[in-house]
């Protein structure tokens, strides 16, 4: 590089370091930023709750000014951006955080981008040096255009190589495993998305008030699983099993951990002979937290009708007993226990 | 790296709906809030027993259709536990005239600027927190059903 | 009657575009020009057919036959007629349908306009197209069918979502994006054929640029019009918010314009063919895993369409094309390898690699942010939000670098670099720079960030003015024009180029709008009765009435307020707060005087049920029409850049190869 190169380059560096320079000393915010742009700043960085995504400063909702004056009371008082922001991870969890946080999970966030463009960046100098040092000259028009036409001709008359076939169905296998992970559960109960009269799934035109009343909740609440089971078991006392599977099912998908859903599917199951299966629910649902007395009656109902099952069933039946108050249910399963006893076969 | 990327969107089907109020286990946010009725009820002066807070409003459909569940509950635990609601933006009127069909027995207290509900980390409603005697939430539920409501009591009186 | 004329009418495309893919590609493979022909016939078909789906489509709409389902969900008939048809795609079933209508039209566009082209990589080019088309046709007559027949009609439906009837761009804004959207389709078939049918040839490739071309000038338009309707509909102020479905509408467009200017290193290089073609293809599979995003709900966003099972489905043609698409690359690749060599390091063609470097970086950066909660709650069951924040920390600084690349890249010369040469033209723009920071200090402004961007926009802008004029000064001299004749002609000569700076140009009053509308805006909140007033930057509100106001579909409230600047009546605004039956929060509707220099935007936040107070927000935005108007010259650039270049003379042609030098230098 010559003497006038290196002058130019360190004129430029003066001009560039003089701009940046000015913009950093004189450039910088005089005005001491005041209560109103302070709560805006920390604002921004909060999450709507209730939104899609619009943060606490720009969300026109009522929560979202209340949270507007929370924050205004906590940094009148005192507090600082951080602590403020703290208080509502006490409250909301980390997710009311815009911006993920710098340690655990994640960092990915943060170091993901640089760490993407140092990457393409190895691989960019990389290939200049590949470049620069090795290489033909570049070919001219009229050869490269004749290369492409000898390869264009050419190709279609291969027989695709084992490679390639063995390539294919590697992935055509690889694509089907992909599909069949991505497609279980939501497929299938695609379409109890809402229980809408027009399509008939909940059978005919008049429904019970119950079950109307449980499909309004679910309809207003489509995300809650409760809401769900409430349906399924108002249908389930209506004889329509097939909607109180569906309801059920998705419950479980909204709430893998949900014991009412389990329960209902049980007594589900062994209402309709599904035995094995209906104690599995029932056990399930057992695990889970749940103890009424109907677990008992119809894990007992189950128990009986499977073989070496007659002592359980008494066991289960006998729980139901303690839980249950006088009544027409309390005697009839006093009475399956006494067949038990007897050695009868079950009910 | 495709097919991870494809993994990962296929998750997202997966994926439960419902977040868990980070609050479980902690003590629960202190209020001091004037009723309905005009008098004052403090989350202090009711150290001591197990209670249940409810944040609900007129318009919420919901509420409307499970608070016969809460008013149920409160008859049966009534004597154990102190139940307090909270008007969740509303109006103190429309609010009043809400409970007064629905029944129950117990104050309606007006959270002005919403700060309890923030301090409760309230999303929506009707959302409910049980609180033990001593003052820690134990159990949280969006949901009025009897389940969720003995649920929570009983958690909260079991570990009173 | 409609549902079933819809559903026939879907129904048969389907088969007929599945057919037709089928004869493209076996008569593509044995070389039989009558399957081909029969093909393309089909692709004509299926737009026939499309067409009078939409049409009866629209025609249930606007009847309000609500015995179809689509009907049923978003049609009401207290919408307006204009809402009414546009409701089209408002809703996900619909869109699904416009978004076929829109793909058979640049099939059967693609079809005429090459009907000449007997060759095997156009007819597998249509084969592709016919095979995207078949799938959003079983998407529309089977899971997402529109015209499903309802037994029990209502009496009146719920209409569409309020937000989709407050403004007319509503009208504008989608169909401009799935112009660009489903646009990226073609570059992407054509590159496709190309490829199956051997090494792509130099037409070819002129061929997808134009293609693409117009896919990027939609999807640029598009964005702008969303852009200007988040900003003068959702009431919030702003206009980008790093909403999944805006990411997934920026990221199709980034990697488009990588491709756009990889391409020149392409064809006058002839290096970089597979990075180039794997970019309109990353560009495609982008597109469709924004139509993904949308429809599945597996992301929470403001456009999200509500939650179905179509999700699973799209995440299998997703996994499908990505799948094919990668094969096909890398199969081909070892026939594609550039036989170029680099002259320089610094030189042209190193800073479109760093350019194409940047652009996919940001690209890559918006998609981990996009994809971030997922991916940790996958990882850590921890529920994670990723927004604005975030994006303006890690986004900004990579935007920077390619504004840094678009004022010293067009300084750069082809090939060998002479550096001296280079950093000599590079220190007038650095004059300009800091030009106009002291003048940007005198004249009060302060910020840091600011400053410098717009010393970068001075220094970017200097940069190109001085390219042009030494190459206004070059021609002149052979042909001794004065410069207002010189400068057409030379435009005409070299459109590309042109087009390219009047691109970069709509891209710098971009930067200055986004930076001073967000840097220097102010705003102020008060409620006012009638007869108070509030001042905000100089501007004087008053509130002169609140009117209520009836109408057809909505209860509409507004407030009339009164402006005034140092005294003298500006006029009035009207921001209002809209009521719709059935939707229990208030949609608000701006007020906006937009002028060159800053708009008055008033949003209404409350109002007093008995009308005696508003609560108003007020903010002054500097510079946002600087926005709009950068857009649409990047629009017009794009457009531009379509037009045939001027046919150059053989003995002209064969001079330039291979390096289209630079012109002769002349001492200013």
């Amino acid at each position: 590089m010559t003497v006038k190169t290196w002058r130019s380059l360190a004129l430029l560096a003066l001009i560039g370091g003089l701009s940046v320079g000015l913009a950093f000393t004189l450039g910088s915010q005089r005005a001491r930023p005041t209560l109103d742009s302070r709560v805006r700043t920390v604002a921004s960085g909060l999450r709507c709750p209730i939104c899609q995504g619009e943060s606490v400063a720009d969300s026109p909702s009522g929560l979202a000014a209340s949270m507007r004056g929370v924050i205004r009371r906590q940094l009148q008082e005192g507090r600082t951006p951080h602590q403020v922001q703290q208080y509502f991870v006490a409250r909301y969890g980390q997710w009311i955080l815009l911006a993920p946080p710098a340690a655990g999970v994640g960092t990915i966030a943060w170091v993901g981008p640089p760490a993407i463009l140092g990457a393409g960046a190895i691989l960019l100098i990389f290939l200049l040096l590949r470049w620069r040092l090795g290489g033909r000259p570049a070919a001219s028009e009229e050869t490269f255009s004749a290369t492409t036409e000898r390869t264009r001709s050419s190709m279609p008359r291969q027989r695709p190589g084992l490679v390639q076939v063995g390539g294919l169905a590697a992935f055509a296998v690889l694509i089907a495993v992909v599909v069949s992970v991505a497609f279980p559960g939501t497929f299938r109960s695609s379409a109890s998305t809402a229980p809408s009269t027009s399509s008939g799934r909940i059978g005919s035109r008049s429904l019970p008030a119950d079950v109307r009343q449980a499909a309004a909740v679910v309809v207003a609440h489509p995300r809650h699983a409760s809401a769900w089971v409430r349906l399924g078991s108002a249908t389930l006392v209506e004889g329509q099993p097939a909607a109180a599977r569906q309801a059920f099912r998705r419950a479980l998908h909204l709430n893998s951990r949900l014991p009412s859903a389990y329960l209902g599917l049980g007594v589900l199951n062994v209402g309709h002979g599904r035995f094995r299966s209906g104690l599995g629910d029932l056990r399930q649902a057992y695990r889970l937290g749940a103890r009424s007395n109907r677990l008992w009656l119809f894990e007992g109902l189950a128990l009986a009708r499977l073989p070496h099952g007659r002592q359980a069933a008494m066991g289960a039946w006998n729980r139901f007993l303690r839980q249950t108050g006088p009544g027409p249910l309390r005697s009839q399963v006093q009475q399956w226990v006494a067949q038990l006893r007897r050695g009868r076969p079950a009910p | 790296m495709l097919v991870a990327f494809v993994f990962l969107l296929a998750y997202g089907f997966g994926k439960p709906a419902i977040l868990q109020t980070p609050l479980l286990g902690s003590t629960a946010p202190s209020f001091a809030l004037r009723s309905t009725s005009g008098q004052v009820v403090r989350l202090s002066n009711l150290h001591g027993h197990p209670v249940v807070v409810n944040f609900f409003a007129s318009w919420c459909v919901s509420c409307r259709a499970d608070e016969s569940n809460l008013v149920r509950v409160s008859r049966r635990f009534g004597s154990r536990v102190r139940f307090v609601g909270i008007i969740f933006e509303d109006s103190g009127r429309a609010a009043a005239d809400f409970t007064r069909q629905r029944g129950g027995a117990w104050p309606d207290l007006v959270d002005p600027g919403g700060r309890t509900a923030v301090a409760y980390g309230v999303t929506g409603i009707p959302e409910t927190f049980f609180i033990n005697s001593r003052g820690v939430v134990k159990a949280h539920s969006v949901s009025l059903s009897s389940s969720a409501l003995r649920n929570g009591i009983a958690t909260i009186l079991r570990s009173s | 009657m409609a549902s079933l004329a819809g559903h026939v009418l879907t129904l048969s495309a389907l088969f007929i575009a599945l057919g037709g893919a089928v004869a493209c590609f076996l008569g593509g493979y044995r070389d039989r020009s009558d399957l081909v022909a029969a093909g393309r016939i089909a692709g004509l078909l299926v737009f026939g057919l499309i067409t009078a789906a939409c049409g009866v489509m629209i025609y249930a709409l606007v009847a309000h036959d609500f015995s179809v389902k689509y009907v049923a969900d978003v049609g009401s008939r207290q919408t307006p007629l204009y809402y009414t048809v546009i409701s089209l795609w408002a809703a996900l079933e619909g869109s699904i349908l416009f978004w076929g209508f829109i793909l058979s039209l640049y099939t059967a566009l693609v079809v005429m306009l090459y009907r000449g082209d007997g060759s095997r990589a156009m007819a597998y080019a249509v084969g592709v197209l016919l095979t995207i088309s078949s799938f959003f046709l079983f998407v529309m007559s089977g899971p997402g069918n529109p015209f499903i027949r309802l037994a029990n009609p209502p009496s009146n439906g719920p209409g569409p979502n309020p937000l989709l009837q407050n403004h007319p761009m509503m009208g504008l804004h989608p169909p401009l994006l799935y112009l660009g959207y489903v646009g990226l389709s073609v570059p992407f078939a054509l590159a496709m054929g190309a490829l199956l049918a051997g090494n792509p040839r130099r037409d070819e490739l002129s061929r997808i640029r134009r293609w693409a071309l117009v896919a990027w000038a939609f999807l640029s338009l598009g964005i702008i019009a969303g852009m200007w309707w988040s900003y003068d509909v959702l009431g919030w102020g702003g206009y980008w918010s790093w909403d999944p479905v805006e990411n997934a509408v920026l990221m199709p467009w980034l990697v488009t314009t990588a491709f756009l200017h990889s391409l020149q290193v392409q064809q006058r290089r002839q290096m970089l063919k597979t990075w180039t073609l794997t970019l309109i293809v990353g560009a495609f599979v982008l597109s469709i895993f924004g139509t993904f995003l949308t429809r599945s709900g597996v992301l929470a966003s403001v456009h999200s369409f509500t939650q179905s099972a179509i999700g699973p489905i799209f995440l299998g043609f997703l996994t499908a094309v990505m799948a094919v698409s990668v094969l096909i690359l890398v199969v081909r690749s070892e026939q594609l390898s550039a036989p170029g060599t680099l002259q320089s390091v610094v030189s042209r063609e190193s800073a479109f690699l760093l350019n194409n470097l940047l652009l996919v970086a940001l690209t890559l950066t918006v998609l981990l942010g996009t994809v971030f909660p997922l991916l940790a709650e996958a990882l850590s069951g921890q529920s994670l939000s990723v927004g604005a924040p975030y994006f303006d920390r890690v986004a900004v600084p990579i935007a920077v670098g390619l504004l840094f690349l678009m004022g010293v890249g067009p300084v750069l010369p082809w090939g060998a670099s002479r550096l001296e040469e280079t950093s000599e033209r590079l220190v007038v723009p650095a004059l300009a720079a800091l030009g106009a920071i002291c003048l940007l200090l005198l004249g009060g402004v302060r910020g840091t960030g600011p400053l410098l961007l717009f010393g970068l926009v001075a220094f970017v802008a200097a940069a190109t003015a001085g390219s042009i004029r030494r190459d206004l000064r070059s021609r002149q001299v052979g042909t001794r024009e004065p410069w207002y004749e010189a400068f057409p002609l030379l435009v005409r000569g070299n459109p590309r180029r042109y087009a390219g700076y009047l691109a970069h140009l709509g891209v710098l009053l971009l930067v200055v709008g986004i930076t001073a509308s967000q840097s220097f805006g102010t705003q102020a909140y008060r409620t006012l009765r009638v007869g108070e007033s509030m001042t905000l930057s100089g501007y004087r509100l008053t509130l002169a009435g609140i009117r209520p106001d009836p109408q057809s579909n909505r209860m509409v409230l507004q407030a009339f307020v009164n402006v005034s600047q140092s005294g003298a009546a500006k006029g009035s605004l009207a921001p209002s707060i809209n009521y719709y039956p059935g939707v229990q929060q208030p949609v608000i509707t701006p007020a906006v005087h937009i002028a060159a220099s800053r708009d008055l935007y008033l949003v209404v936040r409350a109002v007093d049920r008995r009308l005696r107070w508003v609560s108003l927000q007020a903010y002054v935005k500097p510079l946002v029409s600087w926005i709009w108007f950068g857009g649409g010259l990047v629009g017009l650039g794009a457009i531009m850049a379509l037009m045939p270049v001027r046919r150059r003379r053989p003995a002209e042609a064969r001079q330039e190869v291979p390096l289209f030098a630079e012109p002769i230098e002349v001492a200013p």
